[in-house]
């Protein structure tokens, strides 16, 4: 199971999209690219719309990201949750941390 | 960077690194940094090999011997680094001695579960067939045992204020009609919990939740062609995991999680979470079971066994669990506190506990260290113990079970004489006001309070509610044992015809019992249990041990009906009431005498005189009356209640004992009357015309309360 992170810049956020799952196998690699951008402050927006898959591991690692942005005053959104991830994330309790957007474009709107 | 020196590999065995690990805890840990350590116990064996796997697949990617040095007594422990913790599954094969007669079972050709795996992977999605083939069916798993539980924790509720609700994970929605969108899951429950609040339950009892093997014993009923299951789940395979299939999320290996978060939701919504556990056997069965765990790692620790080394079968499943034995204490110990400490769980409900209480060799203690253990433990020390007080191998000790000062019980003396009064048997009114007042009888002498009394009329065992007014016999062909199965001393009453009936005038007796075993239960002293589906009338259609299927025999149907609305409907008023009289809700046992003064004692009896009840052997009514100012010190004062039963099945005059000065008459129920008249809003109950005499119909429950005139 493969992740691909791709990382723009447009003038509102920080963009990080999350292309395919993540896994315990990848989080770690994950986190090497993504918390900086959360140590760096500002607007993060996680465009899940190509996550198909997080596992226990990746959504620890959500959760990471979300409490480095709480301590430096970053903000972090997760943008278009498929259906089946988020129902995952709601159920084992994660959900709840996160502030959420149906798409990119109404996150970078926030 | 770590400065420890003992984290680093030191040997590299079957491609892995590995080094010594550390004895405590048992179990698989994941250490700061990845590595895992992984311990096991065994008194007998002769060498251990850790086996790893990549997650379903059969063949292992590595066995790993356990060098000499890295045992410590009869613990064998092992840090393995680089282990993916998602993907990686675990167990064990033991060397030892094949002497069966001596009560050794080693058996290097199986691979063992480790009895301290926090997760289990086999069975991670309910009913999907397993591979027969594949020699290790129920395998380890490294969980994530992390959890932000934020400011959670158990509620501490005093027991004299629960309202215990039996459920099946599965049944409560399973069926279509429950509309959730995770049916049947633990997820499914948190969708309910709206329906529980306004029930007015604030304890749930899940039947059992630790992993078991829903295809133990399974077999297809030849009548029905209907594939039957080990659905209740009362044989456990693993101690410390939640069962994957109760799971939405089980297929992804986040039970835990799930779990977790249901038990925060539930404590959100303050209700309180108790789980039904099984420490009396375990799903290996006898000698001709499976091996799946304690029989490969240690049999002679973990079983009973008789000379010639045959299973004691104390538990009628095959095995008895040795609890006494120290290292099988301190399993238990181990689990219970890990459910406390890291699932917040309110408390237990022991099956069989009895067994809990015997001998390596089956003897009854007077004195059981694991009973002892378990009410004096620091970790457990607010949860709520409850014994089933009794097991198959003739013991009964509903009164007389080991207390410590904390264990509470299954009251089945209050199931068996309120079933017999409120059917109309004769003789019972002397027994009953025991029970109605907490049973003193059983427990005051002992110094236990009333609370410990968990009282009930019905439970997984045995009809339901709605059944026990529907059927004489039990009808459990369903169950392919030829109607063998299942309790015959039900005393149940069908009124009239055996099972489902259009005749209107059966129909509104049996609503009618129905109701008066409801206002029974929830007006006497002690903690009431209720059993999922009674407040709606869930039939079973008079089969008493429907521990085997999977369908709309035990599904919960939350489809609107007029009758199981109004069961509802009384149901929560019922509670309702109960939820705004403390003096319905006491710990303490009644001094059947005036302590504060008021003019009243605090329970004072009755019959169709005021004053004077018939204690006689012909004698089918019982009625009492609670004065208000008699409530706990701290509590605030009570009104004055009276609740009287006409068990015959004649109208009957009933002359009433004056309310307090300055106060009159109201009705809160009288289940004679139809509905809405039956019952009333807590605190909207209309004053009574007559306030001297009323009329009760046969077979009726009157719940009268003084207010202010």
């Amino acid at each position: 199971m493969k992740l691909e992170i791709v990382v723009t810049h447009p003038p509102e956020a920080v963009v990080a999209t999350l292309i395919g799952s993540i896994n315990a196998a990848n989080a770690p690699e994950a986190a090497v690219t993504l918390l900086p951008l959360l140590e760096a402050g500002g607007t993060v927006v996680l465009d899940a719309s190509r996550l198909e898959y997080i596992s226990s591991a990746g959504l620890r690692l959500l959760l990471q990201l979300q409490r480095t942005g709480a301590a430096t005053g970053a903000r972090l959104i997760l943008a278009g949750l498929m259906p089946e991830v988020r129902e995952v994330m709601h159920v084992t309790g994660f959900l709840r941390n996160f502030t959420e957007a149906g798409t990119l474009a109404e996150a970078l709107k926030i | 960077m770590d400065t420890r020196i003992d984290l680093q590999p030191t040997h590299e065995v079957a491609g892995r690194a590995i080094r010594v690990g550390q004895a405590l805890p048992f179990g698989a840990t994941v250490l700061p940094g990845g590595a895992v350590n992984f311990s096991v116990f065994s008194r007998h064996a002769t060498a251990c090999t850790l086996v790893l796997f990549r997650r379903g697949e059969r063949e292992p990617f590595a066995e790993i011997p356990f060098p000499r040095e890295f045992r410590i007594g009869h613990v064998y422990a092992m840090i393995v680094f680089g282990l993916d913790r998602e993907e990686t599954e675990y167990g064990y094969r033991m060397d030892g001695p094949n002497d069966p007669v001596a009560g050794h079972r080693f058996d290097r050709s199986k691979i063992l579960l480790d009895p301290y795996a926090k997760a289990i992977g086999g069975r991670d999605i309910w009913r999907r067939t397993p591979d027969w083939t594949d020699p290790f069916q129920h395998r380890g798993r490294l969980a994530f045992d992390d959890f932000d539980w934020g400011d959670d924790h158990p509620l501490e509720r005093p027991l004299e204020e629960l309202v215990i609700y039996e459920m099946h994970v599965r049944s409560f929605t399973a069926h279509a009609s429950a509309g959730v969108n995770a049916p049947g899951t633990y997820a499914g429950l948190v969708e309910k919990i709206p329906y529980l609040k306004a029930l007015g339950v604030n304890c749930v009892e899940l039947m059992p939740i630790f992993e078991f093997d829903e295809f133990e014993n399974s077999r297809v009923e030849p009548q029905s062609g209907e594939l039957l299951l080990n659905y209740w789940g009362y044989s456990t395979v693993g101690f410390f995991a939640p069962k994957a299939g109760y799971a939405r999320t089980g297929a992804f290996g986040m039970e835990a999680d799930e779990f977790k978060t249901m038990v925060r939701e539930f404590h959100r919504h303050g209700i309180e979470v108790m789980l039904d556990v099984v420490f009396n056997h375990t799903a290996e069965g006898n000698e001709r079971g499976p091996s799946i765990s304690f029989r490969g790692l240690d049999n002679q620790t973990y079983y009973m066994l008789a000379p010639g080394g045959y299973y004691l079968n104390f538990s009628g499943c095959g095995n008895t669990v040795n609890c006494n034995n120290p290292v099988v204490r301190g399993l238990v110990l181990d689990c219970l506190r890990y459910w406390a400490a890291e699932y917040h769980i309110d408390g237990f409900r022991f099956d069989l506990a009895s067994i809990l209480g015997r001998d390596p060799w089956g003897a009854p203690m007077s004195n059981p260290p694991l009973i002892e253990q378990l009410a004096f433990d620091p970790v457990l020390g607010r949860c709520k113990l409850v014994a089933e007080a009794w097991d198959p191998g003739g013991l009964y000790q509903v009164g007389s079970f080991p207390a410590y000062g904390r264990w509470a019980e299954w009251n089945g003396k209050y199931r068996d004489a309120a079933r017999k009064f409120l059917k109309g048997e004769p003789g019972l009114v002397g027994e009953m006001a025991q029970r109605v007042q907490g049973s003193p009888d059983l427990y005051a002498a002992a110094g236990r309070g009333a609370a410990i009394s968990v009282n009930f009329i019905t439970a997984h065992d045995g009809f339901t509610l709605r059944d026990l007014y529907s059927y004489n016999h039990k009808h459990n062909l369903a169950n392919g044992e030829n109607n063998q199965d299942g309790a015959n001393d039900n005393e149940s009453w069908n009124c009239g015809h055996e099972g489902t009936t259009d005749d209107p005038a059966i129909r509104a007796l049996r609503q009618r019992l129905v109701k008066n075993a409801l206002a029974l239960l929830f007006v006497s002293r002690g903690t009431p249990m209720l059993l999922m589906g009674d407040e709606r009338g869930r039939t079973q259609h008079g089969n008493n041990n429907t521990y085997c299927h999977d369908n709309a025999l035990n599904w919960l149907d939350w489809s609107s009906d007029a009758e199981a609305d109004d069961i509802q409907r009384f149901a929560q008023r019922c509670l309702a009431f109960r939820r705004a009289h403390p003096v319905l809700r006491s710990g303490r046992h009644f001094r059947n005498a005036d302590s504060v003064g008021s003019g009243l004692p605090d329970i004072s009896w009755h019959g169709t005189r005021a004053w004077q009840a018939d204690w006689s052997a012909g004698s089918r009514v019982l009625a009492f009356m609670l004065c208000g100012r008699h409530t706990d010190p701290g509590t605030p004062e009570d009104q004055t209640i009276y609740v009287a039963f006409n068990m015959h099945w004649q109208w009957l005059g009933f002359e009433l004992p004056s309310p307090p000065a300055g106060t009159r008459w109201h009705v809160f129920a009288n289940t004679a009357a139809p509905t809405p008249e039956d019952c009333w809003e807590p605190g909207a109950e209309p004053p009574l015309a007559d306030q001297h005499h009323i009329g009760l119909d046969g077979r009726s429950v009157l719940i009268l309360i003084a207010k202010p005139s």
